[in-house]
Parts: C-alpha cells; sequence; structure tokens
C-alpha cells in the first residue's frame, strides 16, 4: 500500500502541476479575450465620439458602459466554469493524452474507504504512460494565442488615431463662440423666449439686437445649443437647464475629451480661425473643419488673433464680440445699433453669413446627424414695442391687420409684424428673418 | 491455480475468458457479440434472456457454456402445465428407518447453469419461481429457505413467433435479468459452416476450462475480480444519467426529474416504464467485465455504450403508442445514447 500511496501521490503532484498551468492559461485567456472585447469597444465609441453626433455619442457611451458590465460578468464566468480542480484536471489530461480515465480514476481513489486491490496496476500504468501527460504536452503553450487578438484590437484602438473627425455644419454665430460665450448666449436666449412669447415687452422697434441663438427645437431645453448644434461645442450650463445637464453633460464631456484628444488644432487651423469666418469659402473642406472644431477654453490663440485682427484695422469682425470678453457685451455697447450682444453675429457688417447657412432652408442648420429643427429666437427687435403692448386694446383684434398706426390697438403677431417691419434687417438677412418669424408661433 | 498479485489476476481472467471464447467459438458457429454478452453476464453476476427463433442454437450455446464451464448444467422445458414445484422442488415423505417424514426434494433449480427453455410459454405462476432463485440465490418452499449453490446462473430462452398460448414475462421478472440478447439466424458463411461441422461423424464438443471441484471457486474468484474494478465518479454519474434517460418525464414513479441529459421526445412518448436502478448496476458491472476483458483495471465511457442496449432495452415498458408505431427499445435506448455524448466532455 505504501507504494500505492507514493505513487498515488506522485501522480496527484503532476496533476497539480498541469492544473495551476492549466488554469494560469485560463485565466489569462479570460483576460485578454475581455480587454480585447473592451479595447474593441473603446475603439467604437472613440470613432463614434469622432465622428457622430452627441446623441448617438451618448447611446453608445452608456451601452458601451453596459456592455463592459455584461463581458467583465462574462469572463468571470467563462473563467469559473473552465477553472479546474484536480478532477477535472485529470479528466482534462486523459481526454488530451489519450489515458482513458485512468487519471481520473485514480484521483477519486483517495476517497474511497477501501481501495481496490486492482489500483497499483492502475497506478503504475499512470506512471508508465507518464510520457504522454507531460505538462508541455498537455500544456504547451503558457501564453493563450487569445494574446494575438488582444494585441489586434489595440492596434485597432490605436487606429482611430487615424479616422478624421466628421464635418458638420458650423454654427451660424459664427465659430469663434467659445464655451462661455455660448453659455452667455443661451441666458440671454433663454431670458428673451420671454420676449418672444410676450412681444410687447421687447425694447426699441427697428433695433436688430443680437441675440439670435439657434437652439434645437427638439432639445430646446436641456442642452447648450453650442454643444447640440456644433457637435464639437462644449457643455455650457444654461442657468435655467442646469439641473437638467447631469449625465448627457458626462457624455458630452467624453465626446469632447476625445476630440480634442484625438483631433487638437493645426496651427494652420489656428491662423485660418482667427482670421473670420468671412475669409472662409463655404465650399473649401478645410474651411469647414475649422468651423468644427472645438469651441472652448483652448481657443485662446484664436480670439488673442482676433483681437490683433481688430486693432489692426485690417480686417472687420465679422463673427466676434466686440468686447473680445466672453461674457455678454458691455453695457454701453449693446445698445449700439448693429451691435454685438453676446456671442452672435454683428447684422449689417462685414461678411455675409449666408455662406455658413444651408441657403434651402433659412433658419434651419442641419449637419448630416444632428437635428433637423431649430428654433431661431430674435427678439430683440420686439423689444421696440413695450409700450404698444401696454395700451389698450393690445393682443386683441382691432380694426384692420395691416395698419400700423398708434392709433390702432394690434394684438401680439401684428405688434410683433409692425417691430419687424419697422426694423432695419441687412438684406442678406431678410429671408430668414422672415422664414422664422413666419414660423414663430405668436 | 493460485493467484497472487493483482496483475497476475487480471491476466488470469483475461486468459479464462480467452479460453471460454475459445472453447464456445468451437462449438458455436458466429454469435461472437452474443457468446461475449453471456460471457460478460456471466462474469458479473448476471442472468441472461435469449430470445431467438427457433433452430438458432439458444439451448446448444447454454448447454455448451455450462460444459465449458464444468459446472452442473440442469434444463428446464417450460410448458403450460409446468409448476412451480416442478422447478424449485418439494417435499416428499421418505421413510428411513422406519421412520417417516418430510425431506426436501430440490428442483431442477438446483444447479450452477440452468435453461430455462421458452420460458414464456409458462404460466406467470411458474414463471415466478424463479423470482426469488434469480434475486436472491435462494428458494423457499413450505416456509423453508434453501440457498442455492453460486455461482448461479440463469439462462432463458423467448421465442418470438408462436405467441399463442404464450405469457409474456411480466415486468419483474424481465427486470431480474441481466441482459436481453437477441439471436438472429446466421449469415451465409456461418450457415455453410454450420451445416458441414454438424452434419458430420462426430460433433464439435466443448473441453471444460476449469477443473470440475475447482470450477464454482474459480468463477466466484473472477466475479470478485470483477468488482474490484475501478470507477471514476463521472462514469458513475453518466451510467446513472443513461438510466435515468430511459424515464419518461410524466411518469408519477420518476419525480423530481433533475437529471443530466434533458428529456427526450420519444422517451416520453412511448415509454410508460423506464429503467430500475438494476439497470444501472448492470451497466457498471457489464462495463467492468468489458474492462477487464480489455486488460484495464477501470472502466471507460466506451465500456459502459457497449454494455447499454442489451442492459437496458428489455427494461423499457413501452406503451401502446410505441407498438402502434413500430418502435423498439433498442432504437429508444440508442436514442438515450447518441444525447448522452454530450457529457462526456
Amino acid at each position: 500500500m505504501p507504494a500505492i500511496t507514493l505513487g498515488l501521490a506522485e501522480v496527484e503532484q503532476r496533476l497539480r502541476i498541469l492544473r495551476r498551468r492549466l488554469n494560469w492559461v485560463t485565466a489569462q485567456q479570460s483576460i485578454y479575450l475581455g480587454a480585447s472585447f473592451v479595447t474593441l469597444l473603446l475603439s467604437a465609441v472613440i470613432v463614434v465620439g469622432l465622428r457622430a453626433s452627441a446623441s448617438t455619442f451618448r447611446i453608445t457611451a452608456c451601452a458601451g458602459a453596459l456592455l463592459v458590465v455584461i463581458v467583465a460578468v462574462t469572463c468571470l464566468a467563462y473563467a469559473r466554469r473552465r477553472w479546474l480542480d484536480l478532477q477535472k484536471t485529470a479528466r482534462v489530461v486523459d481526454g488530451r493524452a489519450q489515458l482513458t480515465d485512468r487519471l481520473a480514476t485514480l484521483v477519486d481513489l483517495r476517497r474511497r474507504p477501501r481501495p481496490s486491490r486492482l489500483a497499483p496496476i492502475l497506478v503504475a500504468q499512470a506512471l508508465a504512460l507518464g510520457g504522454q501527460w507531460q505538462a508541455r504536452q498537455i500544456a504547451p503553450r503558457r501564453i493563450p494565442r487569445s494574446i494575438l487578438i488582444f494585441i489586434a484590437s489595440l492596434l485597432a484602438l490605436a487606429g482611430t488615431a487615424l479616422i478624421e473627425r466628421r464635418s458638420v455644419p458650423p454654427l451660424p454665430s459664427t465659430a469663434a463662440t467659445t464655451a462661455i460665450e455660448l453659455s452667455s448666449a443661451v441666458a440671454s436666449g433663454a431670458r428673451r423666449d420671454s420676449a418672444v412669447q410676450a412681444p410687447g415687452q421687447s425694447d426699441t422697434a427697428g433695433t436688430l439686437q443680437p441675440p439670435t441663438t439657434l437652439i434645437p427645437a427638439g432639445d430646446f431645453s436641456g442642452r447648450a445649443p453650442g454643444a447640440q448644434a456644433g457637435k464639437d461645442q462644449p457643455p455650457s450650463v444654461s442657468p435655467s437647464s442646469a439641473d437638467a445637464m447631469t449625465g448627457s453633460s458626462l457624455a458630452d464631456r467624453l465626446q469632447q475629451t476625445i476630440r480634442r484628444a484625438f483631433h487638437g488644432d493645426t496651427p494652420e487651423q489656428r491662423k485660418r480661425f482667427a482670421s473670420g469666418p468671412g475669409n472662409d469659402s463655404p465650399s473649401d473642406s478645410t474651411t469647414s473643419a475649422d468651423r468644427n472644431r472645438p469651441h472652448d477654453r483652448g481657443d485662446q490663440p484664436d480670439r488673442s488673433a482676433s483681437k490683433k485682427a481688430d486693432s489692426g484695422g485690417q480686417q472687420k469682425d465679422l463673427g466676434r464680440p466686440t468686447g473680445g470678453g466672453r461674457g455678454p457685451q458691455p453695457q454701453g455697447e449693446s445698445n449700439a445699433p448693429q451691435n454685438f450682444q453676446g456671442s452672435s453675429p454683428r447684422a449689417g457688417e462685414g461678411s455675409s453669413p449666408q455662406g455658413l447657412l444651408d441657403p434651402n432652408a433659412p433658419g434651419v442648420v442641419a449637419g448630416q446627424e444632428s437635428s433637423k429643427r431649430f428654433k431661431l429666437a430674435i427678439t430683440s427687435f420686439l423689444h421696440a414695442a413695450p409700450e404698444q403692448a401696454d395700451r389698450p386694446g393690445a393682443g386683441a383684434w382691432a380694426g384692420d391687420a395691416g395698419s400700423t398706426g398708434g392709433d390702432v390697438a394690434l394684438n401680439n403677431r401684428q405688434l410683433a409684424d409692425d417691430a419687424l417691419r419697422k426694423t432695419e434687417v441687412p438684406p442678406e438677412y431678410e429671408d430668414l428673418v422672415r422664414h422664422v418669424y413666419s414660423r414663430t408661433e405668436p | 491455480m493460485n493467484v497472487r498479485t493483482p496483475q497476475e489476476a487480471v491476466g488470469d481472467f483475461q486468459a479464462v475468458l480467452q479460453r471460454l471464447r475459445d472453447q464456445l467459438c468451437h462449438v458455436i458457429v458466429g454469435h461472437r457479440d452474443v457468446l461475449d454478452q453471456i460471457l460478460i453476464a456471466f462474469f458479473a453476476g448476471g442472468h441472461v434472456l435469449i430470445e431467438g427463433v427457433p433452430g438458432t442454437g439458444k439451448t446448444l450455446i447454454v448447454r455448451t457454456l455450462g460444459e465449458a464451464l464444468n459446472l452442473s448444467f440442469n434444463r428446464i422445458q417450460f410448458t403450460v402445465d409446468l409448476m412451480p414445484a416442478d422447478i424449485t422442488g418439494t417435499r416428499m415423505v421418505m421413510e428411513d428407518n422406519g421412520r417417516r417424514e418430510f425431506v426436501f426434494v430440490p428442483g431442477p433449480l438446483f444447479a450452477h447453469v440452468l435453461l430455462a427453455d421458452e420460458i414464456n410459454r409458462a404460466t406467470p405462476k411458474t414463471q415466478s419461481a424463479l423470482l426469488e432463485a434469480m434475486a436472491e440465490m435462494q428458494v423457499t418452499v413450505a416456509g423453508t429457505t434453501h440457498r442455492l449453490q453460486p455461482p448461479f446462473f440463469v439462462l432463458a430462452t423467448l421465442n418470438p413467433i408462436e405467441m399463442e398460448g404464450t405469457y409474456p414475462l411480466p415486468e419483474a421478472q424481465l427486470d431480474r435479468f441481466f441482459f436481453k440478447v437477441v439471436l438472429g439466424y446466421p449469415d451465409h458463411a456461418d450457415m455453410r459452416q454450420i451445416i458441414g461441422s454438424t452434419t458430420g461423424p462426430t460433433l464439435p464438443k466443448a473441453e471444460p476450462v476449469f477443473a470440475r471441484e475447482e470450477a464454482a471457486r474459480r468463477v466466484e474468484e473472477l466475479r470478485a475480480l470483477v468488482r474490484e474494478v475501478l470507477v471514476a465518479p463521472h462514469l458513475g454519474e453518466y451510467a446513472a444519467a443513461l438510466v435515468r434517460a430511459t424515464l419518461p418525464a410524466d411518469s408519477k414513479f420518476s419525480p423530481g426529474r433533475a437529471t443530466l441529459l434533458p428529456p427526450d421526445e420519444h422517451i416520453n412518448r412511448y415509454v410508460s416504464l423506464g429503467s430500475s436502478p438494476r439497470g444501472g448496476q448492470a451497466l457498471l458491472l457489464g462495463a467492468k467485465v468489458r474492462a477487464l476483458l480489455d486488460g484495464r483495471v477501470h472502466i471507460t465511457y466506451d465500456d459502459i455504450d457497449q454494455i447499454a442496449i442489451p442492459a437496458l432495452n428489455h427494461r423499457l415498458v413501452l406503451n401502446f403508442a410505441a407498438v402502434a408505431d413500430g418502435i423498439e427499445p433498442r432504437a429508444l435506448v440508442e436514442r438515450v445514447l447518441h444525447a448522452a455524448r454530450r457529457l462526456r466532455h
């Protein structure tokens, strides 16, 4: 019996070595496969972040996070299912070395109260066949082949650096809008929304005040307009919607980070951007790329360049606030006619923004992936009729709808129409304003 | 012959079985598989039910086996009027020195090898007289239990035709048979050899493998060796799964159908009663004999698979739908075996 015990101990010792080796390979395989999947997933998220819209990216990022959890659980289950104890190891070795269940039978001998008298034969057979189940034959690879999949996935991840960011339609308020500017614009736009609903409270008619912000109609309250329309805009927190931006802002920031990390602005782009959109040709692809550049704090050189251009007087500032700052226009300048407020373009001066807009759909800035409908809030010229709105009879039909005389009480729609008519709208804006205004609900 | 080491015991087992094969094949032409199954059942300690058409050598096989083993051999021709006492023996009044007393006179059951020829022609009462003997190797007559001398081996034959006046074996009787083997007609070459060898001046005769006085002991030694063969735990599970897989899912006798194999549609449709645990015992014991025949001291999946059909097919009680559709138990066992292949890895 001692001979059996010694033989069994030797068999078990060899099996333990094989078990460690096989389990190590299993663990590696699980890790490599899981990491490969996660890496591929990350590559996909990056590609989506570079090429797709913010909403698509948000969905992809959330789905990716869920998939990562699923993959982790699956990998654990995979490793657990393939994890070998001594009995399973014996069966695996039996199968690979064609030992016809000899080792599995031997391993079970320890648990028997009275070992069979035939057991020594089996032990001797197993040891005699030891050449068939050496470690290098049973588990020849210390590193599984799945590492190749992992390497391939890493290459795929590296390949995402070669992917160009997708061209998207520019913001009509010029590309020089920074995150803070956009925030200010949204804030001022939100304040003036009430003016749209109550045109009688608008300021002086005939002045086209600049808070002309394009806000996605389908996503009007939750996000900054720049982040939606320009895709690569940083998430800006609007005072009216700050509480709504929790999960989506995280995805937006992630997308923004991806775009910044993978596509920093080139010096040429910055120079072109600093020269303003008036020099950009709509058909120029590089111009399109410039427009899609992230409008964040990283654009400081652009703003300095813009200031330089202003001070030199060589070029009109077409798309930037004359104040040069990020906040709203200083009060003194904002009251000037045809001036800027916030980040809106100066109406009536400089180059026409028509090139930046879709000529076939005024007021609609539609990117390939972005929302197709936008709400254009042009409120400044409505400020001109507060006194008219306060007059008795305002807001109700009173005689000729086409009359603009002060003696006739006008309803809100007529007041707004009247204010529009009195406003000096530059020709290049006229179609756009009329179109948008005709859609504006009273 | 004294066997000292396990290796020698295994070698002796192989040698004995090989000699038995040779002697049987000297007399019996063809039917190698049937002969192997009969030998497996014999050394596993079971009994065999042979089903075959008349004239295929059923009785010859049993008689030759008894001669080769050099064990006591009896034959009972089962008929309708056969009574249980005709098999088991009875008490008779005997006079000894003027004193009369009842003395038990053993019947033909008291032999090492018993041939129950055409067992389905006897009444169930007579058939059941074999039950106790086959299962417990004892006979109770008039309140007195008489032990049978080991080894005790019953070989019963069934005639699948001429079913008039026959009594199908009850399930309890069938379950006590280790194997049920089917003996068919020999092929052309075997037929020619049978005709030639049995029509000459001398008939082939088997030579005994054991000496008369030691035959029973040797057989018992070899049977004990069979039970020493090692079984890996997963093979025990495999055999249990096979047996469980023969149970229909809706059977009231098999509650809690937790099995390693998914329920088979055919089993559920055609089987009214599946295999008993005796089927599992037959699987493992038969596999052990096969392993020893192969020179191994441990069983494998193949050993169990080779045993499954003769060990399980007669234990499946089929319903009317199976009879109507012409379903054979063998086909159902093969389906179970096919489904069980997924358990191998």
